[in-house]
């Protein structure tokens, strides 16, 4: 299956900091593809460079066959088929719940305001906070915020959706609440590329997972399975048992 | 024992009260005029390129070195001869004003907008938004927020400074003052009363802004 989304040799520098090296991947079409690695090895970085929140210096991303481009309003259009979704929810803290949900409609897609509204109850049904529409972000729980940051980002009904250590802020019992919701949308074919710590998430829902390591450079990728049970690299296993993971 | 003899406020309280409508006006029309050119100054300077940055940053600077009763004179005095161009001292007064107190604005704006969280930005970009909607949808409204305060103090500043117009002769509440109390010879009655008049206006607005704040602080948090 074409890829929708192809990293070729993908490198991002900050200044004389590399941060990505020469990375390498794909992910097909409702694949969910998890990525793991240690802290400051250019998860993030990757994630933000998908999105052209932050330029590649060199090799190339490609979204449905083609180069990302490069014009601001190229980018726009790009944003637009990727939702994202962040560790710190990032919700508009000045705009209610609801409101929340219907920006991204209402000011990038300029739908009519019956079509959003009908589009923010819809979602916020899915995730499970139709009770919650009026409230403001700060009323909530971290899971419930993270909740309502995953409908914001699907009410632009993106191809593929970003997560950045979408649990990493969350107390541990709301923790699995956001995970249900992300196991939910795979389920429903969702292409998601998300980078976590959550190793019971992503033995459990992604089709693949990609280890990096210090230096942004990509260690190795293949099924859960074989990530977590038997590993190519040492330096997986050693990463993996550094996580005080059970498995 | 001093005399308080009240004989000159109750003849002239009509008068002074004009006064206090001059000054009110003067105050509003300020503050509407200066928050909305400092608004414009402090969004440009984060947003806009260098060639228009480094004059609005000049402005800035300049305004912030320049006694604002400078300002007034050289706007009523040489502006006209400059420019040909001459509307009164009520005018001059609400001009100069303005470029001085909108120079606090852009600062105060400036870093209400530095205060938003990078992240904010990102999700605003995430989501597909220009750099326009997202000032105005995400990066403003929270800017504006936490900026409450320090605008507070602005314009409790602004209210005070219109008196220095009577210096040019707009006749607003203190030159009124200045009038009565020299024809009157009760300068100790009217001056007092000028106290406890800016107090009356000052101190509600003082207060009516911390109360906004306490109420909408929450919208500016993330
Ligand atoms: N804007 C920036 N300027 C300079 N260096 C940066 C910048 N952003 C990230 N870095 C550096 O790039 C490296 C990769 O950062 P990144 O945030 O992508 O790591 P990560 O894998 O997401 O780590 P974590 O698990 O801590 O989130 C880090 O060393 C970081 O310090
Ligand atoms: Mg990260």
């Amino acid at each position: 299956m074409n890829p929708v989304i192809e990293y070729r040799a993908v490198c991002k520098n900050y200044g004389s900091f590399v941060a990505l090296r020469d990375v390498s991947f794909s992910v097909s079409k409702g694949e969910v593809v998890c990525l793991i690695g240690p802290s400051g090895s250019g998860k993030s970085t990757l994630l933000r460079c998908t999105n052209g929140l932050e330029q590649i210096s060199g090799g190339a991303i490609l979204l449905d066959g083609a180069p990302l481009p490069q014009t601001r309003a190229g980018m726009r259009a790009v944003r637009q088929r990727m939702g994202m979704v962040f560790q710190n929810f990032e919700l508009f803290p000045h705009r209610s719940v609801f409101a929340n949900v219907m920006m991204g409609p209402l000011t990038v897609l300029r739908m009519d305001h019956a079509a959003a509204r009908a589009r923010a109850e819809a979602l916020l049904d899915k995730v499970g906070l139709a009770d919650k529409a009026a409230s403001m972000p700060a009323a909530l729980s971290g899971g419930q915020q993270q909740r309502v940051a995953i409908a914001r980002a699907l009410a632009m009904e993106p191809a593929v959706m970003l997560f950045d250590e979408p649990t990493s802020a969350l107390d541990p019992e709301t923790i699995g609440e956001v995970l249900s919701v992300m196991k939910r949308l795979a389920d429903e074919g969702m292409t998601m590329i998300v980078v976590t710590h959550e190793m019971t998430f992503a033995r459990r829902v992604a089709d693949r997972v990609v280890v990096f390591e210090r230096g942004g450079v990509l260690l190795e990728q293949g099924p859960p399975r074989q990530i977590f049970d038997a590993p190519l690299m040492e330096r997986t296993r050693d990463f993996l048992s550094h996580l005080d993971w059970s498995g | 024992m001093f005399d308080w003899d009240l004989s000159a406020l109750e003849e002239s309280w009509r008068f002074l009260l004009g006064g206090v409508g001059v000054t009110l006006g003067l105050s509003a029309l300020t503050v509407a005029t200066s928050l909305t050119l400092g608004i414009a100054v402090g969004v440009l300077r984060c947003y806009a390129g260098a060639w228009l940055r480094v004059p609005l940053t000049f402005y800035v600077d300049s305004m912030r070195a320049i006694p604002v009763l400078v300002v007034l004179v050289w706007m009523y005095f040489a502006f006209p001869l400059l420019t040909g161009v001459s509307a009164g001292p009520f005018w001059a007064a609400l001009a100069a004003l303005t470029v001085h107190v909108a120079a606090y604005v852009a600062e105060i704006v400036r870093a209400g907008i530095e205060s938003v969280r990078p992240g904010q930005i990102r999700a605003a970009l995430a989501l597909g938004m220009s750099q326009p909607q997202l000032v105005m949808q995400v990066v403003l409204p929270q800017a504006l927020v936490r900026m409450l305060p320090a605008i507070g103090s602005v314009v409790s500043v602004t209210i005070k400074d219109t008196a220095i117009a009577a210096t040019i002769a707009v006749p607003e509440f203190m030159k009124r003052a200045e009038t009565v109390a020299g024809q009157s010879y009760q300068p100790v009655q009217v001056y007092t009363a000028a106290l406890v008049v800016y107090f009356l206006i000052l101190f509600p607005t003082t207060r009516l802004i911390d109360r906004i704040h306490a109420r909408v602080a929450h919208l500016g948090r993330s």
